[in-house]
């Protein structure tokens, strides 16, 4: 038995069969995510190239599976990248469940999973890009399901991702075909700059980022809160892994300099966009765009701390896109508009729903006693011994969202909005009733869980985040 | 490379070019398509064995099938702007992208080792398929500009890349494509799952 066939090939299985099962949405739900959690657990407690007895059987998990020559390679280095993929993918088809996401979400959702983790193991790196295509594939149907007609952004998200694409596969080319001579300046500047140019795509950069808050405001809150939720950490993973291969170029300060750019114009720029959104689904695209950002800006910080920094920042930012997302789900599921003027009075309506919201968006900005805020403090001390003005601008951005937090919870804590008014704005009469009803005993459960977790990790980082670092054992060159 | 061979080839990604921006019936654009994937299909000949360079042909031809399984509406073809005007616009922008293309080649082929002939034809494509996706917004019409694309990038990457594998790859991603394609054009038509 091999981990690949494990932790990438049965699940891809698996979820294919779910395909057949999305009628039964309990069902598909329980399966997918009880295997995400299954396979978190195997990748904590099975050894990996050790003999080992299950029953009377003798067992050996090898790490790597052959296919045409080249390799899916899961090492025990890899654990907490499996466990990291497979905790949240699970968590976040759990909540799928209660948010009446799309039905493709339990199938197409654990595919998702197999594909970034087979993305992230394949030797040579080239191969990943293949696979990150098929993984974009994967993500149209979720984000424009079946009796929908397909958005802008949806399109936005497939050309944007699929131009990342060809700069890979030549960077690929350029570092690893060829055998890169490190003392040819020219093939060192062109190969960074195809990857450069590659994972501004893959990563909706500043500028090639409007397609974000496009694709969270057109479709359904919960499908696109698992697309990139997901998404942005692999690929930045991914990054990793290729740096992992090449070292010397996480220190060359035009990379630093680069990714520091990129990182404070993602964060100021969507910060100050988010300050004046009336749509919270662009909203949360916003978000999306800045935390992006900050993980830009800990990965720009040339030593071993920037990149714990990194590593630890990835529960947190996952954790307060969930329960965004999650809540934005509720509030659609309810028929509220998911407008500034559409929550007015939701406070009172649909406290736990609203109050999940206000948490992720504060854990968002950063503010004590939330998950973001002791990783936060830290990348912004890291930040000041590189540089004022990147840390100056990154508390801007953060004052900005701020704002925006201001003005949700100004509109939650009014009186709801005149019965004529809301009215006017439901599209269909039905509606009327959802709008109305309390929230369900379901719906309470999942919001005051997130809320929960939000303080729980702000509270006790170490208990939550302090293995996260441990990620970074996957990338033994990396310093 | 022979330029007597590749030339007339250029010539006829030129012509598939312009044809892609001004015809707006699905069966000829079908065609257009395929005579594309041939002209692909030739190039790549000229640097790799019959057997791996009939994976751009058969994949392509593959991908066109899946797309040709479900036409679209009329409606789902045109472009946005209105009929004489915009292909006259269109038609405009495109010559400004082969002016761009026949001057930058040679540097990028001084500058890559990439053969003149491949470059020249690659980037028609990319930039081809560039030109549709900035113009059209109809989910077909994305799918086709990013096929065009990728058949671009393919013919300069068969010239660095000889693997087996990553054409099968790369046939699998066009492939994958035109699937979406023929799901987003019926996905709207399609029981409400939500």
């Amino acid at each position: 038995m091999s981990a690949p066939l494990i932790w990438i090939l049965f699940p891809f299985l698996v979820s294919l069969g779910l395909i057949f099962l999305r009628r039964f949405q309990k069902l598909s739900y329980a399966i997918s995510a009880g295997l995400s959690f299954f396979l978190t657990l195997a990748a904590l407690m099975l050894p990996l190239q050790t003999v080992f007895r299950l029953g009377p059987l003798n067992l050996e998990i090898v790490s790597s599976l052959s296919y045409f020559g080249r390799q899916l390679s899961i090492t025990s280095a890899d654990r907490l990248i499996l466990v990291l993929i497979y905790s949240s993918g699970g968590f976040l088809l759990l909540g799928g469940w209660v948010s009446r996401a799309p039905r493709l979400l339990p199938s197409l959702g654990l595919m998702l999973l197999s594909v970034l983790v087979a993305a992230l193991s394949v030797q040579p790196f080239l191969y990943a890009a293949l696979l990150v295509e098929l993984a974009v594939l994967i993500c149209v149907p979720l984000l424009s399901p079946p009796g929908e007609k397909p958005g802008q952004g949806t399109l936005r998200f497939l050309i944007f991702l699929t131009l990342g694409l060809p700069f890979i596969l030549f960077a690929g080319w350029a570092l690893g075909g060829t055998g890169l001579n490190l003392t040819d300046t020219r093939q060192v500047n062109q190969a960074l700059f195809l990857l450069g140019v590659g994972f501004l795509f893959w990563l909706a950069v500043f500028p090639f980022y409007t397609w974000i808050p496009m694709l969270s405001s057109e479709t359904h809150p919960y499908s696109a809160g698992y697309v990139l939720n997901l998404l942005p950490p692999i690929m930045l993973l991914l990054l990793l892994d290729f740096l992992g291969s090449f070292p010397f170029m996480r220190g060359l300060p035009a990379f630093i300099a680069a990714l520091r750019l990129v990182g404070v114009l993602m964060v100021l720029t969507g910060g100050i966009w988010a300050a004046f959104q009336e749509n919270l689904g662009r909203l949360f695209g916003y978000a999306v765009i800045m935390e992006t950002g900050y993980l830009l800006l800990a990965f720009s910080v040339p030593n071993a701390a920037g990149l714990e920094a990194f590593s630890a920042a990835l529960i947190p930012r996952m954790v307060s896109l969930a329960v965004f997302s999650l809540a934005l789900s509720l509030l659609r599921q309810a028929r509220i508009p998911l407008t500034l003027t559409g929550i007015r009075g939701c406070l009172k309506t649909r406290p736990f729903t609203s109050g999940a919201l206000v948490a992720a968006l504060l854990s968002l900005v950063g503010l004590p006693l939330f998950s973001v805020f002791p990783v936060r403090i830290n990348l912004i001390f890291l930040l000041a011994g590189e540089s004022i003005p990147v840390m100056a601008a990154s508390l801007a951005g953060m004052a900005a969202l701020l704002v925006t937090v201001v003005r949700v919870l100004d509109s939650a804590l009014r009186a709801p909005q005149p019965q004529k008014d809301r009215d006017e704005q439901l599209e269909n009469p039905a509606d009327l009733d959802s709008a109305q009803k309390p929230e369900n005993w379901q719906e309470i459960l999942f919001a005051s869980g997130g809320i929960l977790i939000l303080v729980m990790m702000g509270l006790f980082p170490g208990l939550f985040l302090g293995g996260l670092p441990g990620i970074l054992s996957a990338f033994p060159l990396l310093k | 490379m022979d330029s007597w061979f590749t030339l007339p080839l250029i010539g006829l990604l030129m012509v598939s070019n312009l044809s892609l921006l001004v015809v707006n019936d699905w069966r000829r654009l079908m065609v257009i398509l395929a005579v594309q994937y041939l002209v692909v299909f030739s190039l790549v000949l000229s640097l790799w064995p019959l057997g791996m360079a009939a994976i751009k042909l058969i994949g392509g031809w593959m991908s066109l099938a899946v797309l040709a399984a479900h036409p679209p509406q009329p409606e789902a073809l045109s472009a946005n702007q209105p009929p004489r005007w915009g292909t006259v616009v269109r038609v405009l922008a495109l010559g400004l992208i082969w002016l761009v293309v026949f001057s930058i080649s040679p540097m990028l082929s001084d500058a890559t080792f990439i053969p003149w002939p491949m470059m020249t034809a690659g980037m028609l494509l990319v930039w081809s398929g560039l030109l549709q996706l900035g113009i059209y917004r109809q989910p077909i019409r994305v799918i086709i500009g990013l096929l065009t694309l990728l058949s671009g990038f393919e013919i300069i990457y068969a010239v660095v890349e000889f693997s087996l594998l990553v054409a099968g790859l790369l046939a699998a991603v066009n492939l994958g494509l035109a699937f979406i394609g023929s799901y987003l054009l019926t996905a709207s038509e399609m029981e409400d799952q939500t």
